[in-house]
């Protein structure tokens, strides 16, 4: 551990990395509630893989790829969302259908961009280490609209997750905030692509909230605790894969993933039990 | 007496099947009405037509003489208690604070008005001891009053409640029946519930509903006209259905 605190003191590529968990950990947290107590983790896994033909067709025509992510991310969600809400009833295959989709049409354009296609793992599975200085720019500001947004719409929003029916009948338009969270599903799944990949996204942004929501009673509490659950996610994951030589991606989910279980099958069973005693003595 | 809600033929089919057919009903304000007939027979429905949910193929709608769209902010709504997630993590005040939508400010979070109207309709429903409760805890009994309280806090004109006794059981339901009563002082209240024995003891009056207003009737309560609202309804409800 020593030495990963050494190098993170000296390397300035780890100090990104770390920044880059950080600024990631807050959108997650945030949307992440929204995704969890909503159920819409399919909806925004569909998104997200969807996302890789932006990046594909941005590739080939040699754009920005994260510009590429970001109009695919933003118009899937669109699409899905409008969908939703007039035809509630087929809403399921048609996420499989974009998802799947979106990445062969991602996997085509990349398959006939001349050149060497090395950038493509980095996109699917993440590589938090090769952050720029530009890319952090990019994410505080896209958490700055996401953070602000909650700020101002936070009962707008509550209300939609919660009753739809209610929220229409005191004229707060559902459509639009339903299409306002998931345009910001979207933005939070561009991101986390840097840092974790899109293969990866929906664990990190399902994951911290999950277990948040077992132990705070209200959204607002439930965002914080998940934020601060992300960046030790991050964070952690970010010093075994520095120590072991492994992928930094794979091992924040799976730091993620680790802690959810335990949380869930050992922490939740303990403390039901101890609630039981509680009440029958 | 002012007119609350006034129905004029109105008719209703999501494609073929007539789910309301010529429905005639006027409301006066500070009316207690039950709505009372058989599962299918469009009481929902009516409901959705009255708050703007639904548009009506034919006829229309009027409340204090205006389009429910436009009035429904007006309206407090009780809906049945099945329609939302009770392990949603959210909290009595916060879902009681709900009913300020529509009035308050756009942005941002609730104001000190708001939180004080909220406190008022907790405490007219006997919910304030529990406000930081999430709802996922409270009993059905519980779970309905913060309901109620949340229309209160809409400081309505009107009070529509939707089966609003349907899963809790009898002493309960007699408490909330006593409530409404009370709020009828102030408000036009309008039930909707598959037990007309026991409405029939609080409304002014009562409409049956089967794709037709069956039977409408207006009453000073006497025990002949509660007997007659007990027994013709229920026969002529059964006659239709078998």
């Amino acid at each position: 551990m020593s030495t990963f605190l050494d190098a993170l003191w000296q390397f300035s590529f780890l100090q990104h990395a770390m920044l880059a968990g950080l600024l990631a950990s807050i959108g997650c947290g945030v949307i992440g509630t929204y995704v969890v107590v909503k159920r819409i983790t399919f909806l925004a896994g569909g998104i997200a893989h969807a996302v890789l033909g932006g990046m594909g067709i941005a590739y080939y025509f040699q754009q920005p790829v994260l510009l590429g992510a970001l109009i695919a991310a933003l118009g899937t969600a669109l699409f899905i969302g409008w969908v939703y809400l007039h035809n509630q009833q087929n809403e399921d295959t048609l996420i499989g259908a974009v998802w799947a989709t979106g990445m062969a049409v991602g996997i085509l354009f990349i398959s006939q961009t001349p050149g060497y296609n090395v950038d493509l793992m980095s996109y699917l599975f993440g590589n938090i280490l090769m952050v720029s200085r530009t890319d952090l720019y990019l994410m505080a500001g896209l958490d700055a609209v996401i953070v602000l947004t909650v700020i101002l719409f936070y009962k707008q929003l509550l209300v939609t997750c919660f009753d739809e029916e209610f929220a229409q009948l005191r004229n707060v338009s559902v459509t639009f905030f339903y299409l306002l969270l998931l345009c910001m599903v979207a933005l939070t799944v561009v991101l986390l692509i840097r840092v974790v990949g899109l293969i990866l996204v929906i664990a990190l942004l399902t994951l911290p909230a999950a277990i948040a929501l077992q132990y705070a009673m209200s959204l607002s509490y439930i965002m914080l605790l998940a934020s601060v659950l992300g960046i030790i996610f991050t964070s952690t994951g970010l010093g075994i894969a520095y120590e072991y030589n492994l992928p930094a991606g794979a091992s924040i989910i799976l730091v993620a993933a680790a802690s959810y279980f335990v949380s869930t099958l050992v922490i939740q069973s303990l403390l039901k039990k101890m609630r039981a005693l509680h009440e029958s003595g | 007496m002012t007119t609350a809600i006034q129905i004029d033929n109105v008719s209703f089919a999501y494609d073929a099947p007539m789910i309301l057919e010529n429905i005639n009903l006027s409301i006066e304000e500070k009316e207690f009405l039950g709505i009372v007939g058989p599962n299918g027979g469009g009481k929902s429905t009516l409901l959705k037509i009255m708050l703007g949910l639904l548009k009506p193929t034919q006829g229309q709608v009027q409340i204090f003489s205006k389009s429910p769209v436009k009035q429904r902010v007006h309206i407090g709504y009780v809906p049945q208690f099945a329609a939302f997630p009770r392990h949603f993590p959210i909290s009595v005040q916060e879902t009681v604070l709900m009913g300020r939508l529509g009035i308050t400010r756009a942005w941002l979070g609730y104001n000190r008005e708001d939180k004080l109207i909220a406190q008022h309709a907790m405490q007219t429903t006997h919910i304030a001891d529990f406000a930081q409760r999430q709802i996922g805890r409270l009993s059905g009994g519980q779970l309905q009053r913060v309901l109620i309280a949340r229309a209160l806090a809409c400081q309505p004109k009107i009070l529509i409640l939707d089966e609003p006794t349907a899963n809790i059981d009898q002493r309960v339901e007699e408490d909330i029946f006593d409530l409404l009563k009370v709020l009828n002082q102030e408000l036009t209240v309008i039930v909707v519930s598959h037990d007309i024995g026991f409405i029939s003891a609080y409304v002014s009056r009562v409409a049956c509903l089967n794709k037709t207003l069956l039977c409408h009737q207006t009453s000073s309560i006497t025990p002949q006209k509660l007997e007659q609202l007990y027994h013709i309804p229920v026969r002529a409800i059964q006659h239709q259905h078998y």
